[in-house]
This record gives structure tokens, C-alpha cells and sequence, in this order.
């Protein structure tokens, strides 16, 4: 996976006539009639694939985060979509709602225990409710999913560090006897070799998002295999063609449209049949 | 099955826009025949492969599928093939799959694919040390240089050559393009009898009256 996001944008700069000089976005310059300028491109670009990923659901991540005594509501990280699965002490959780929450035991609220079922509705965006509210606190997280971890380490146990990097760590150690802890100032970043499930803690599993809000021409495209990445260009370029303006042309983004909806299908095919339970075996 | 050279199919393509290689620069025409292999692959899942991703790990989980694999399609353990197992599926039946406390011998017998870039051996491997691979669609070769080859059977050559045409007049609009993108109807109907899913709908495609006058 190693399409440039400048790759893309050049490609539609070259149909609408406002190509790179030999595609080359890496010369500078920018487009060359000033029909559109690069950051509406790159604005455009990611609306596209926030777009794609999201109606798509091809990957997915599994982040850890801490499990607190009596705290029922936890965010998803900022690079996650849509919560498809939550574990908690490595124990998938059962899908409910409030409205049979409500119906079955309407002081579902005031319990506390081991969680066995979660919910997404009737809460706010990018986040989700475990029902009963934890009885303990969670122990260790661990986390990784090959492509960059993100969230928070938070938690010790007994004086046993369960972490390992195969690079250097950045942060904080707070102590270096009794229970240790690791307090970095900032996000980790980097590429964690190994996941393995957030014991005592939840772990929710969900369509992976962009990672960042700045994207810039020598970005990655992120979290699509290359070959989606023409699917992207169309994403864009239907959306020009569809905006009043000089380049409005409604036989070509027809077409441009339907090759997006091509790729979606395509995705969601690929989801649904090799990675889900129907079709192909 | 032939092996057709970068230059070949450049030709093919050139031949089809009246060789009007100032409007379509080389690095163009390659653009739109690499994009029409890519395309070709994902519906047809033509380039497949095994891939090792080395050896399993004690009481370890979670794996990473190799980058350059678009999807996987079945995980051996040392040569010995494990079912695949849907996340949801597995979420309702065995709740605690990942958890180690579940009756087995020490070997998988589960993978769970947790998107495309992820799987779960289930239960986890008790001695680790075995040979892991995954079989699965990758991405095909990108044509560079006009030597590059592509391994094509003959009747995906008129399919690429009018893929990368009607890509490349897209540029140009009216008339032109709008009959041009009558191959991409023959192409997706093509497609309906290639392609190796069951769900994929593709998505209708009409060109206007007033572009075909």
C-alpha cells in the first residue's frame, strides 16, 4: 500500500486539463490554468475516501482502551468508523439496543458487573455504551494492528510492564521500582509488532477511518489496497464534474459516478463475501 | 498463456486514439493499461498467490496479512488448511475465542479475518513455531518499463486495450468520450460473466441523448 496521494491528484489533473508537467506532482507548481487549486483537490480527495472507507468497511481496526469501575460509555479512536464488534476481557460482547434494554429491565442503568452486552444508539457519535457498567478496572492493554497503533497505554500490573516494542519507546517512565508506569506525553506512533487482546479491558473492532485530518500530496493513501486507488480518482472526479463550474459535464460524471459506485460495490463484495459469511468459500 | 510486453499493448492503445501521442503522453497510456490490470484483477481475482508470513507464535492471536495482498482467501498452518470463521459468526457462537481457555490439541483450527489486513488464529497456537501462508488475490505487476511483461490470456488483450481507450478520451469529453464510454457497457457486461463475486451489482451506465447526437 503505497499509492501517494499526489499520484491520485495528479491523475485528475491530467483529465481535466490541468496536468502536472509529465505527471510529475513533485516538481511543484501546482495545477496550471487555475481552474481548481490543489487544496480543493486535496479537500475533495478526502471527503472521497472518508467516504469510501466508510461505506466500504474493507478494513478494520481493533484498539484497546481501559476499562474503568462503574464508566458504561467509551469514544472510539479518531481513525475508527463504525463499531462492529466489542470485547471486553477478550470476550466478544452481545449487540443490543435501548429500546429492548429498556423493555427488559429498566434499571439496566444502575447496574454494575461483568459487561455481556453493548449498544451504539441513543448515544452521542463515535462511541458506545457497554451494558452492565464494568465492576473493575481494567489491567493491561495491549495494542497493535500493523499499520500505526493508536489510543492509550494506560495501565500497569504488579510491576510487570506488559509491553514490547521492537524499537525505541518514547515517553515517560514514572517510577523505576514497585509498579511501574509508562506515561507518554504524546501518542505513540510508529508500528507495533504484535497485537494481542486487551486483557481485562475493551477492545472494540471497527472500520478503519483516516488517521489524520492533514493530508498532503506526498501523504499515503491509507488504509485501501493500491488498486482501489483509481476507484478514488473517479470519487473526485465525479464531484467535480457534478459541481457548477467550468468543469461541469454531466455525461462524465455519470460516468465518473458510476465507476465510483463500481469500486464501492466492489469493496463492499470483497467484504462481505471473503471476509463476512456470504457467498464465496 | 502469452506473455504481452509493455510496448505491445502501448501500441495497441496508441493505434486506438490515431497514435496522437502529444494529447496522450507515454506516461498516460501507461497510467490507464496498469489501471485496466488492477480493475481486471479485483473482479476477476486473476493474479492469486501464496504468500508465507512466517512461522506462528505461542498463545499469540492476531496476524497481519502481507500489504501487497488485496484479500485473503484461506490461511494454511503448516500446510494443512484451517477454516475460515466470519467475525460476526464467531462473535455469537464461541464468545471466548479469543481467549486461551477453550478445549484443544494446540493447533488452530479457526482463522478469522478481521477485515483485510487482519486475521485471528482461534484457538491460539499453544507451541507456535508452525508455517503460517495465506492464499489470496495480490496486486499484479505495475508495467514500467516497455520491456515489463503481462502474463494475459488473448481475450483479456481487447478487454485492456478498451479499457485504457475510453479512460484515456475521458479527458476530452462530448462526443467523443460519450461514445467512447459505450465499450465501458460492453465491459461491465463482460464483467457480469468474469467476475468471481456474487454480490457485486455494477452500477448502471447510460450516455444522454444529446452526447450521442
Amino acid at each position: 500500500m503505497a499509492v501517494l496521494v499526489g499520484t491520485i491528484i495528479s491523475a485528475v489533473c491530467d483529465v481535466i486539463l490541468e496536468p502536472y508537467i509529465n505527471g510529475d506532482f513533485t516538481a511543484g507548481g501546482g495545477p496550471q490554468l487555475g481552474i481548481i487549486t490543489e487544496a480543493d483537490l486535496l479537500a475533495t480527495y478526502q471527503v472521497v475516501i472518508t467516504d469510501f472507507l466508510q461505506q466500504a468497511g474493507l478494513v478494520k481496526r481493533a484498539c484497546g482502551i481501559l476499562q474503568q469501575f462503574g464508566v458504561s460509555t467509551y469514544n472510539v479512536i479518531n481513525s475508527a468508523n463504525d463499531v462492529q464488534e466489542v470485547f471486553s476481557d477478550q470476550v466478544a460482547l452481545f449487540t443490543t439496543d435501548g429500546f429492548d434494554l429498556d423493555r427488559e429491565n429498566p434499571v439496566w442503568q444502575q447496574m454494575v458487573g461483568t459487561p455481556w452486552e453493548w449498544r451504539q444508539d441513543r448515544t452521542k457519535m463515535k462511541s458506545f455504551v457497554v451494558i452492565p457498567a464494568p465492576d473493575g478496572t481494567g489491567s493491561t492493554v495491549y495494542e497493535s494492528t500493523g499499520l500505526g497503533g493508536y489510543g492509550t497505554l494506560s495501565a500497569f500490573n504488579n510491576g510487570t510492564i506488559s509491553i514490547s516494542f521492537t524499537n525505541a519507546g518514547y515517553g515517560t517512565l514514572s517510577a523505576d521500582s514497585g509498579t511501574m508506569a509508562l506515561l507518554p506525553a504524546n501518542l505513540g506512533i510508529g508500528t507495533l509488532s504484535s497485537i494481542i487482546p486487551a486483557q481485562g479491558n475493551l477492545m472494540p473492532v471497527a472500520t478503519a477511518g483516516l488517521s489524520t485530518s492533514q493530508v498532503y500530496m506526498g501523504s499515503i493513501m491509507e488504509a485501501l489496497p493500491d488498486s482501489f486507488a483509481c476507484y478514488i480518482k473517479y470519487g473526485i472526479l465525479a464531484k467535480l464534474f457534478s459541481a457548477d463550474g467550468e468543469l461541469k459535464d454531466n455525461q462524465r460524471a455519470i460516468y465518473c459516478h458510476a465507476r465510483y459506485l463500481e469500486g464501492v460495490n466492489m469493496a463492499k463484495a470483497i467484504t462481505k463475501e471473503m471476509i463476512g459469511s456470504r457467498g464465496v468459500k | 498463456m502469452p506473455s504481452i510486453p509493455l510496448s505491445e499493448l502501448q501500441a495497441r492503445v496508441y493505434r486506438r486514439v490515431e497514435d496522437n501521442s502529444l494529447f496522450y503522453p507515454e506516461y498516460q497510456v501507461t497510467n490507464a493499461i496498469n489501471e485496466a490490470l488492477q480493475v481486471l484483477n479485483l473482479f476477476t481475482g486473476y493474479y492469486q498467490t501464496t504468500l508465507q508470513i512466517g512461522l506462528s507464535v505461542a498463545n499469540r492471536f492476531f496476524y497481519n496479512i502481507p500489504n501487497n495482498m488485496i484479500f485473503p482467501m484461506q490461511v494454511y498452518i503448516d500446510q494443512r488448511m484451517i477454516y475460515k470463521s466470519p467475525l460476526s459468526d464467531t462473535c455469537r457462537m464461541v464468545t471466548n475465542f479469543l481467549r486461551n481457555d477453550q478445549l484443544q490439541d494446540g493447533s488452530p483450527l479457526y482463522w478469522v479475518p478481521i477485515g483485510i489486513r487482519l486475521f485471528v488464529l482461534t484457538p491460539a497456537d499453544t507451541t507456535g513455531g508452525r508455517q503460517l501462508e495465506v492464499v489470496g488475490v495480490v496486486e499484479p505487476p505495475v508495467l514500467a518499463a516497455s520491456t515489463d511483461v503481462a502474463q494475459l490470456s488473448d481475450s483479456w488483450m481487447e478487454l485492456i486495450e478498451d479499457y485504457a481507450f475510453y479512460t484515456l478520451v475521458l479527458t476530452e469529453g462530448g462526443k467523443i468520450f460519450a461514445d467512447a464510454s459505450k465499450l465501458f457497457q460492453k465491459f461491465q457486461k463482460r464483467m457480469g460473466e468474469l467476475q468471481m463475486w456474487q454480490l457485486q451489482i455494477n452500477p448502471r451506465y447510460f450516455v444522454e441523448v444529446e452526447n450521442q447526437k
